[in-house]
């Protein structure tokens, strides 16, 4: 492990950042995660056209209802029709749709006069995120607005003083359940990491060991990072299979599919991981098991992206498993997207991309020879000299020295 | 809606009942009230006899509240039911009483005689009266030993102002546990503006016909004939 450049050396400053930085962490996703949704795009659609109450004159529930949703947390879109709504919801443009239909409040009433009445006519809430957590918070947000509502209604004195049945027979929920969303997403995210730390310590473990010795860079790119990345998804595949025999949660329906679109993702991770392992210097901390971690928390899968404040929303674009894990669920869960094929081009081109620069590390002009040496004519080479020089070297002092 | 509610509760503003057990005595007869706030001002003929009591409105449409009109309401505190009557649809709305009392009986208060006494009507009058040090209303009631009232008919005063006619609710009932019937009622907001002001302007005992108390014949209820015309 002294030999490993994880986040920390053997220094105490190394040692402070250990310790550090996980309440860092945890802050900033307090700060950052604890006002719940912000502008969670959400079309709404009232076609109700109110009840004049005996003693009480125009009344419209709806109406109230809307105005109480917290504009904050949500990015409201307000149309004309329950069509309208609908198309602008199926075009992906929001993730919420809410319609009120004509007789909702003439319903009301009626059910408040005649407790046996079913309403025929039921306030239509569909969310578009196969994400629990999201679905929890925008229908937390919508009968929070409820909520008010019936408070309003009563005198500003208590909920239960109204006869208003805003319950959830009232209520049309348009989301059917997601089988296994959270356990596919937590293990395809677990490939992730362990794939693209995994080739990190092992290429480590190549070069400092001397291994490293191919007569051009291309075919030892290609094999390890496939290699690596066909690992990563046996292991999915495997984790999967038990998690769901274990648990006893069904597998989404087309699980296989999905997993596919995840092995472009775990192509990503291992040539990030085999291009960061071989860049990177013993005692000093490295961007790349971070920036594979981080995701968890920023990627947009685990948490909404809404949750984040709206001038940080971008943040999720900047991890490859926002494209490569969202794209493998929705497959997995069959959600058709107008953004699933560009996210499936962008872990291509993520895999690519990243391939190319450990291809280009280890041809040499990259290539440090784990902290030593230098830049020599043959990857294979240099990998060599860096690792004889290291076996003798005390590691981080000397690697301090070493030029790149 | 709050405004909605008001108004129909409002009009139900004299309605109340916080059914003690009925003594023997109970007043029986025909009150006129006058009834003010920031939403209402209206003067009704309220019905009282111990199962019931009704707020008939001086027009025959109903009650005039903010410009809107029609209906009254009904209390039938042996079946704990609240009727809104609507003379112009010939229908009748049921609500359980439990949703007009609940507010008032949640919270006990405690009153204390302010010390000044009057006159009204000829009746001789106390002043009771409440600091909220929570909202920073007050709130004061004039009541007379003379009448012994069945119930606390300023159940619904609440809706006229959610909180100073809430205390007054709550005041009220106090009073008509210790056998003492309200002829005035005021109350002032946390500014020391008038939110709230009550008064009975006559007052007669007598037979009450069980018909005054009950729903018109003819009249059906609200949600068949919402149903019927769907």
């Amino acid at each position: 492990m002294e030999n490993v450049p994880l986040l920390v050396g053997k220094t105490k400053k190394h040692l402070a950042i250990l310790l550090v930085a996980p309440l860092v962490l945890v802050s900033t996703l307090l700060l950052l995660l604890a006002n719940g949704l912000h502008q969670y795009p959400l079309v709404v659609s009232n076609e109700d056209r109110g009840f004049d109450m005996p003693m009480a004159g125009p009344l419209n529930i709806s109406e109230k209802l809307v105005s109480g949703i917290d504009r904050k947390a949500f990015a409201v879109t307000e149309l004309a029709t329950s069509a309208e709504a609908e198309a602008l919801f199926k075009a992906g443009k929001a993730r919420v749709l809410l319609t009120f239909p004509a007789e909702l409040t003439q319903d009301m009433m009626i059910k408040v006069d005649d407790p046996t009445y079913v309403l025929p006519n039921k306030i239509r809430l569909e969310i578009a995120s196969d994400n629990p957590l999201a679905r929890l918070l925008v229908v937390a947000g919508i009968a929070k607005a409820a909520l008010s509502t019936m408070a309003e209604a009563g005198g500003g004195l208590s909920a239960d003083s109204l006869p208003v049945p805003l319950d959830l027979e009232s209520l049309a929920l348009g989301f059917g359940p997601a089988p296994g969303y959270m356990l596919t997403a937590i293990l395809a995210f677990l490939a992730w990491v362990l794939t693209g730390v995994f080739a990190f310590f092992a290429i480590s473990s190549i070069v400092k060991e001397g291994r490293l010795s191919f007569p051009s860079p291309l075919a030892p790119a290609l094999v390890l990072v496939l290699s690596f990345a066909f690992a990563g998804w046996l292991e999915y595949l495997c984790l999967s299979w038990a998690a769901s025999a274990i648990l006893g949660a069904a597998l989404p329906s087309q699980f296989f599919l999905g997993s596919l679109v995840l092995l472009l993702l775990l192509v990503a991770a291992a040539a990030l991981g085999l291009a960061g392992g071989l860049a990177s210097k013993p005692g000093h901390p490295s961007p790349v098991i971070p920036y594979l971690i981080l995701p968890l928390f920023f990627g947009g899968f685990l948490f909404p992206v809404e949750l984040l404040p709206v001038w940080l929303q971008w943040l999720p674009w900047i991890f490859p498993p926002f494209y490569g894990i969202n794209a493998a669920l929705a497959v997995e869960l069959g959600r058709s997207s107008s953004f699933l094929p560009a996210s499936i081009l962008i872990t291509c081109l993520l895999a690519l991309l990243f391939s190319a620069a450990f291809a280009a590390g280890l041809s040499g002009r990259g290539f440090r020879g784990r902290g030593h040496g230098g830049r020599g004519s043959g990857g294979h080479a240099a990998g060599r000299s860096g690792a004889k020089q290291e076996d003798h070297a005390p590691s981080s002092t000397q690697s301090e020295g070493s030029t790149p | 809606m709050k405004d909605r509610i008001k108004r129909s509760a409002l009009v139900a503003a004299a309605l109340g009942a916080t059914l003690a057990a009925l003594p023997a005595q109970s007043f029986e007869g025909i009150v006129t009230m006058s009834m003010a706030s920031a939403t209402l001002k209206s003067e009704a003929i309220g019905y009282m006899k111990a199962q019931g009591f009704k707020i008939l409105p001086k027009t025959e449409t109903g009650v005039e509240v903010n410009g809107v009109t029609g209906g009254y309401p009904i209390i039938d505190f042996k079946a704990q039911k609240f009727y809104i009557v609507s003379p112009k649809d010939k229908y009748y709305m049921t609500l359980p009483l439990g949703q007009l009392t609940a507010p008032i009986d949640k919270v006990a208060v405690k009153i204390k005689k302010s010390g000044k006494s009057d006159s009204i009507l000829g009746h001789k009058v106390e002043e009771w009266v409440l600091d909220d040090p929570a909202s920073k209303a007050q709130a004061g009631i004039w009541a007379t030993a003379d009448f012994k009232p069945g119930f606390n008919f300023f159940i619904s005063l609440q809706k006229t102002s959610p909180v100073e006619g809430l205390l007054l609710g709550r005041m009220a009932k106090s009073l008509v546990a210790q056998g003492l019937f309200p002829l005035g009622a005021w109350a002032k907001d946390a500014s020391g503006a008038t939110a709230v002001e009550m008064r009975i302007l006559s007052i007669e005992a007598g037979k009450v016909a069980d018909s005054e108390l009950a729903v018109p014949e003819g009249y059906g209820k609200m949600s068949d004939a919402l149903k019927k015309k769907k």
